[in-house]
């Protein structure tokens, strides 16, 4: 009896600790909660003001004039090449690179990957504006390439994928050698399928960070049809009064890409993030 | 075997050079993209520049001296390094109680772990514009429900801190996961028994668990502070540094002196400057390393 007791008081402080985290995780996303609902709200409701967080009406105007006012799929289609291809490229960089320090041998090879490593020590914003000149000298403002080149290369994404790529055993690229493999097949069809897990991670956390990257395309870009989606959202223009619900829809739409990679890969990319401290 | 080894000691030209080409892409990248400018901005901040960013002379620290008689930029500096004081603690603090409230595996885990995860999937500008709604001091929640009426990123008496909030809450998921996994790296026996001797659960917080993920936490607070001391993205968004240069930071300084004047006799002392002093943290964070982190186990 007293066992029963037990087991059924404990099951109650149980659900009650349950709800309660459950209410600390709801406060710590509230701020995504409340611009989703505030998007689908009527615009005399957000300009009513004070505490208004559920639509009395639900509305697909703000959506609509989010759209319409504002090019907003051009600046998503602008992200969306800019990160796309510069996260092929990056891993491709990236797996050659590792390759390199992970199963050839070179001078100075232990050296040669500390100046790799150093590279990290140098934040990308110290040579901000010195990559700004380079590219504008280079005639390559406003232009696509202009804004992905510089997320070409990450030192710490070699550094994963070197990780990674020592896990794979040597004698088994012995063995592929004797049968007549080149060095440059083993990567291709060999070595790259089997890492294929990490690759995947490299891409993925290499794609929400250049989709959310700021500083760098607004940097670069001065003409609105060339802006990126981060760039765009901060200098809509709607007219005054019906600003916010516009904004929060066009945030919203902006959010769900890297919020639905996010979701579906948490794993790997927390996984990835133990095993390189991925940035941006 | 015999065979191979002779065939290693007698590398072919091309064998020689493997290696180079795998290795030309990514350092030729990070040649002109990393080391070349961050030498550029180096030695160029002891030159003065024209408008174009041509050399024109050698100046010697005139450069320096000058935008450190800049009181725009002796506030930017003040600036970011309150913001850094407070947003690095907070935000590793408020990730270290949640993750210690989510060590313990639940039926309900995953929901509420991934809700304390989920700042990490925002992007700056969005969060942004989703906090300036918040604080927006005649229709956002903030002042509905507290009452106040606050102008939150008008006034210079508090913008800072609108910004530190949204730098903490941003920050708050990638801290959480790292933690998280840490404590759960944890022996479970330890903490079982350390509850058994009647520890409250601050008391195994703060003496038992915090220094045995101090190694975590001391990676974590390495790699804000870098990132805090370069913080500019908020404050060009939400206030372009204002109001009375309030939320100026160095970096946001350095991009205005570069963009809108292109004044690169302040831009480059600026990130020199702005380096030395995320070197210098991170010097005395190492420092604070050899006494505080304990990496015995």
């Amino acid at each position: 009896m007293t066992y029963n007791k037990d087991r059924l008081r404990r099951g109650g402080t149980e659900i009650v600790i349950q709800g309660l985290y459950l209410m600390v995780g709801l406060m710590i996303a509230f701020p995504i909660i409340y611009a989703f609902f505030i998007s689908f709200m009527e615009p005399s409701q957000v300009l009513a003001g004070g505490i208004n967080v559920f639509p009395k009406k639900w509305t697909l105007e703000n959506y609509q004039t989010a759209l319409r006012s504002a090019p907003l799929m051009r600046f998503m289609w602008n992200s969306f090449v800019i990160a796309f291809i510069s996260s092929i490229v990056r891993i491709i960089v990236a797996a050659m690179a590792a390759f390199a320090f992970a199963f050839l041998d070179f001078p100075c090879k232990n050296l040669v990957f500390m100046v790799m490593l150093a590279s990290t020590m140098i934040p990308a914003d110290i040579v901000l504006v010195a990559n700004y000149r380079t590219v504008s000298q280079l005639g390559w403002i406003n232009t696509y390439l202009g804004m992905m080149i510089v997320f070409f290369v990450s030192a710490l994404n070699i550094f994963m994928l070197r990780q990674s790529f020592m896990t794979f055993s040597v004698s088994l690229k012995e063995a592929a050698h004797i049968d007549g493999c080149s060095n440059f097949k083993f990567f291709v069809r060999i070595l790259l399928p089997t890492n294929a897990s990490t690759l995947m991670t490299v891409f993925i956390t290499a794609f929400i960070g250049t989709w959310n990257t700021y500083l760098w395309p607004l940097m670069v870009t001065n003409r609105t049809e060339m802006r990126t989606v981060q760039v765009g959202v901060t200098m809509l223009n709607f007219s005054e009064g019906t600003v916010h619900g516009p904004i929060m829809a066009a945030s919203m739409i902006i959010l769900v890409p890297s919020l639905l990679l996010f979701l579906t890969f948490q794993k790997k990319i927390v996984a990835g993030m133990m095993a390189g401290g991925v940035k941006g | 075997m015999q065979k191979v080894k002779v065939l290693r000691k007698k590398k072919t030209l091309f064998q020689r050079v493997e290696p180079v080409l795998y290795l030309a892409p990514a350092f030729l990248l990070l040649s002109v993209f990393t080391y070349y400018p961050f030498l550029k901005t180096i030695i160029e901040s002891f030159f003065r520049l024209n408008s174009m960013g041509e050399v024109r002379e050698f100046v010697g620290f005139e450069n320096f001296v000058s935008v450190l008689h800049n009181a725009k930029f002796i506030q930017s500096i003040g600036n970011t390094l309150k913001f850094v004081v407070f947003s690095v603690p907070f935000s590793v603090g408020v990730a270290f109680i949640l993750a210690m409230i989510a060590s313990k595996k639940r039926t309900l885990s995953p929901v509420y772990e991934t809700f304390f995860s989920l700042p990490m999937a925002m992007s700056m500008s969005v969060s942004a514009m989703i906090f300036e709604l918040m604080f927006s001091p005649t229709l956002g929640i903030v002042n509905a429900v507290t009452g106040l009426d606050i102008k939150w990123l008008n006034d210079k008496n508090t913008a800072l801190w609108v910004i530190i909030i949204i730098q903490v809450w941003m920050n708050l998921g990638y801290n959480f996961l790292f933690i998280l996994s840490a404590i759960r790296g944890l022996s479970e026996d330890l903490l079982e028994s350390a509850n058994l001797e009647g520890a409250n659960a601050v008391q195994i917080a703060v003496r038992i668990v915090m220094p045995l993920i101090s190694p975590t936490l001391f990676f974590l607070i390495c790699n804000s502070l870098a990132k805090m001391i370069m913080m500019s993205g908020l404050s060009l968004v939400l206030t372009q540094g204002g109001p009375q240069g309030s939320t100026e930071t160095m970096i946001s300084f350095m991009y205005k002196q570069a963009t809108e004047n292109s004044n690169y006799n302040a831009a480059y002392p600026c990130a020199v400057i702005a380096f030395s002093v995320t070197m210098i943290a991170t010097l005395l964070t190492f420092v604070y390393e050899k006494k505080g982190v304990n990496y015995d186990l």
